[in-house]
């Protein structure tokens, strides 16, 4: 026996909170959801699939092909976004701003995008009296150090907009050698360190700060200084493979099977300077442009044939 | 818009899972989470579907407990008061006083929940070391309470035995831990209630569907906002459940503030379950832990889950308060000793299906101790030691 039959409705107060509640939870889930692609998440939080994400990183590699522009970027984690049917004005060293989908591509999570947007940024390190970006002077209000600045591009008024804080790496060493790779070059450090830069650079110290990777660091800003010239009992006491500049006069020269053999001699010594058959176009030697009694500034690596140190030139000037 | 209306499809799924396991004794949320996990295509979308499952079973689960008599560890202090109503006719006055007490306690929770959590570190820190006392203080005063000497002696001797019961079902690796308490408190509270209702009643009075409170506004506010206190603590508290906090919180309150206040806690607890895996990364239920590993808990995440369980709670209230007319308009069909057997039946069913004897036996010791109260006179809440006796023994680090 029940009292009050067809009177679901009674409860109009309660329905009607509830309805209400309901009204509230979709508005603030649509405002949210549009919100959700604006607002960056870190990278190392997108183990999602195919969920909506916004994310900001350092462009660390581009590789174009096909049309298309794959290009990761870096906040401490890397993340690939492809850009399929594409092509992007953009370098490495940007800002990447990126909302779009998550998805996953043979196991590494990348994001397919669907807005974007490309910030430049200013590298650059300062002291106490100025900030040297390898553009300008600018912004002494900045803190000694490495800074990555979002700034306008007038040169002498650069004034900070925005400072970047991702884990940027300092580094500095002795490049041995340089060659192409990619759309890039890549030095290596006497250390074996791989620096990633463009443009090329010859043997010399190098200080920099930039990303890792799996390969070796992205430089984002960097000094090159060109090696000292010493002595050649001085330039062999370094250990072999070692990058040294000499300066001497050559007393003999002779050719073996393409190859030809000089050796200099300054006042503390002399040295063999091996210039093998396939360097010579390279380094733009030929037999007749080394003539003894020439003097002339070698630089290379160190190394040693049936116990007698040399040095395989990079540069003959 | 295509993204938000995905995400409500998966809150609507959310509220059948979670009327389904609501409804089903013996089922609980995180039965269902290693199915859920199965379907969403993303983590944003499984954590609002299982965040959605969570809380509208905190809603719907006191359809069986408060018309039926069959608990789980969440309702199970709604099982008398309930009943109590049920058999005076006032079954779905029962019910609506659980939803407007879990719905209350939901607005209260959003209310408190940017503010509370921005706190929540420092409580946490300054009342964690303080929660054995507490417990220990509530003990004594719920024995005290029994006023006469010879009564407080009963209390004693069921407290202690509910929780030697306690530790050593809990403490023992007899059953899975998402399982153990379901024949705990199916014969603590559902079973020996049911055999005594077989005695005591013939058939279910006529119930009122007229959806009239026999509640003053002021305390049905007070008792809402006690039960949404006692939710955020068990949220932010290691070893506290819904049952504990309930306990706590109304003691000595009457059926029907007893039922707004209990109902409250579960639903807080879900929502701050939220704030406390913000704040500090910690995870107090299996339904919070799954969304833990599907997402990185970020204020977005927050925003869209909280939004989300707006819509939930919204329909869980509608389809709560239908769901309960048909289950009264069900009963009052059938005789009472019928429906007493029929609850029986489900908990002896589910408790064997899902335990085997081992959980049967831990049924009928637990029912054997829930007749206890009744036949000396004293108050059931001194069952509860079953959980705050283990709760002690973790805090004070006692070797048993």
């Amino acid at each position: 026996m029940l009292t009050g039959e067809n009177r679901y409705m009674k409860d109009t107060k309660i329905m009607g909170c509830a309805v209400a509640c309901i009204v509230v939870g979709f508005i603030a889930l649509h405002a949210t959801v549009s919100e959700s692609r604006e607002g960056c998440v870190p990278i190392s939080s997108l183990t999602l699939v195919q969920a909506y994400a916004s994310c900001e990183g350092i462009v660390s590699n581009i590789h174009r092909t096909h049309g298309h522009t794959f290009v990761q970027i870096y906040d401490g984690d890397f993340l690939d976004v492809p850009f399929f049917n594409a092509e992007i004005a953009i370098t490495v060293g940007d800002v990447l701003s990126v909302t779009g989908k998550i998805s996953e591509y043979h196991g590494r999570i990348q994001i397919i995008p669907e807005k974007y947007t490309v910030i430049p940024v200013t590298y650059g390190v300062c002291t106490d009296t100025h900030c040297d970006t390898g553009l300008s002077d600018h912004a002494p209000e900045l803190s000694p150090g490495f800074h990555a600045l979002v700034a306008d591009a007038a040169p002498g008024e650069d004034i900070c907009k925005k400072e970047l804080f991702f884990p940027f790496i300092e580094v500095s060493g002795v490049i041995t050698s340089s060659y192409p790779k990619n759309d890039s070059y890549c030095s290596v450090l006497y250390s074996g360190l791989r620096l990633y830069h463009e443009p090329s650079l010859e043997s010399g110290q190098i200080t920099g700060y930039g990303i890792p990777t799996d390969e070796g660091i992205v430089l984002l800003w960097y000094r090159w200084i060109d090696l000292e010239a010493e002595s050649i009992s001085s330039a062999v006491t370094h250990p072999l493979g070692y990058p040294v500049k000499v300066c001497g006069t050559i007393i003999s020269q002779r050719i073996s099977h393409g190859h030809i053999f000089v050796i200099i001699e300054d006042a503390t010594g002399c040295i063999s300077i091996p210039i093998f058959a396939d360097q010579q176009l390279l380094l733009g030697i030929t037999a007749e442009s080394l003539i003894p009694g020439q003097i002339v500034t070698v630089k290379g690596i160190l190394s040693q044939y049936r116990g007698t140190q040399e040095i395989i030139p990079s540069v003959i000037s | 818009m295509n993204e938000s209306l995905l995400l409500i499809g998966y809150c609507v799924a959310g509220c059948l899972c979670g009327i389904l396991t609501g409804l089903i004794p013996g089922i609980h949320v995180n039965t269902l989470l290693p199915f859920l996990l199965l379907f969403p295509d993303s983590g944003i979308h499984g954590a609002v579907l299982i965040f959605s499952l969570a809380l509208c079973h905190t809603y719907v689960d006191f359809i069986p407990s408060t018309l039926l008599g069959v608990p789980d560890a969440d309702t199970v202090l709604s099982i008398l008061p309930g009943h109590r109503l049920l058999l005076a006719g006032r079954g779905y006055e029962a019910v609506k006083l659980t939803v407007i007490g879990s719905f209350g306690a939901f607005i209260c929770s959003c209310i408190a929940f940017f503010p509370l959590s921005l706190m929540l570190s420092n409580l946490y820190w300054i009342i964690s070391p303080l929660i054995p006392f507490i417990i220990l203080f509530f003990i004594g005063y719920s024995i005290v309470s029994e006023r006469t000497g010879r009564k407080i002696g009963y209390a004693i001797f069921v407290s202690f035995l509910a929780g030697i019961y306690g530790h050593i079902t809990l403490s023992g690796s007899f059953l899975p831990d998402d399982i153990i308490l379901f024949p705990i408190f199916g014969g603590l509270y559902g079973l020996s209630t049911l055999m005594l209702s077989v005695k005591t009643c013939g058939t279910i009075p006529s119930q009122r569907l007229d959806g009239t409170l026999q509640v003053n506004r002021a305390s049905l506010l007070c008792s809402v906002i006690k039960g949404g206190i006692a939710g955020i603590c068990v949220a932010v508290f290691p070893g506290i459940g819904p049952s504990h906090g309930a306990t706590v919180v109304s003691s000595r309150s009457s059926p029907r503030h007893f039922l707004l206040s209990v109902s409250g806690v579960n639903t807080a607890n879900v929502i701050f379950g939220l704030a406390v895996l913000y704040m500090l990364g910690k995870s107090r239920s299996g339904a919070i832990l799954a969304i833990q590993d599907l997402i990185h808990c970020d204020p977005h995440m927050i925003k869209l889950l909280l939004s989300s369980s707006c819509i939930v709670s919204g329909i869980a209230v509608i389809s709560t308060l239908v769901l309960a007319q048909v289950v009264i308009r069900m009963i009052t069909r059938i005789k009472y000793r019928y429906i007493t057997l029929i609850s029986s039946s489900i908990i002896i069913f589910t408790v064997g299906i899902l335990t085997g004897i081992t959980g049967l036996l831990i049924l009928g010791i637990g029912c054997i101790i829930g007749l206890l109260p009744v036949l000396l006179g004293i108050r059931r809440i001194h069952c509860m030691s079953v959980l705050l006796f283990p709760i002690l023994i973790y805090y004070f680090n006692i070797v048993v």
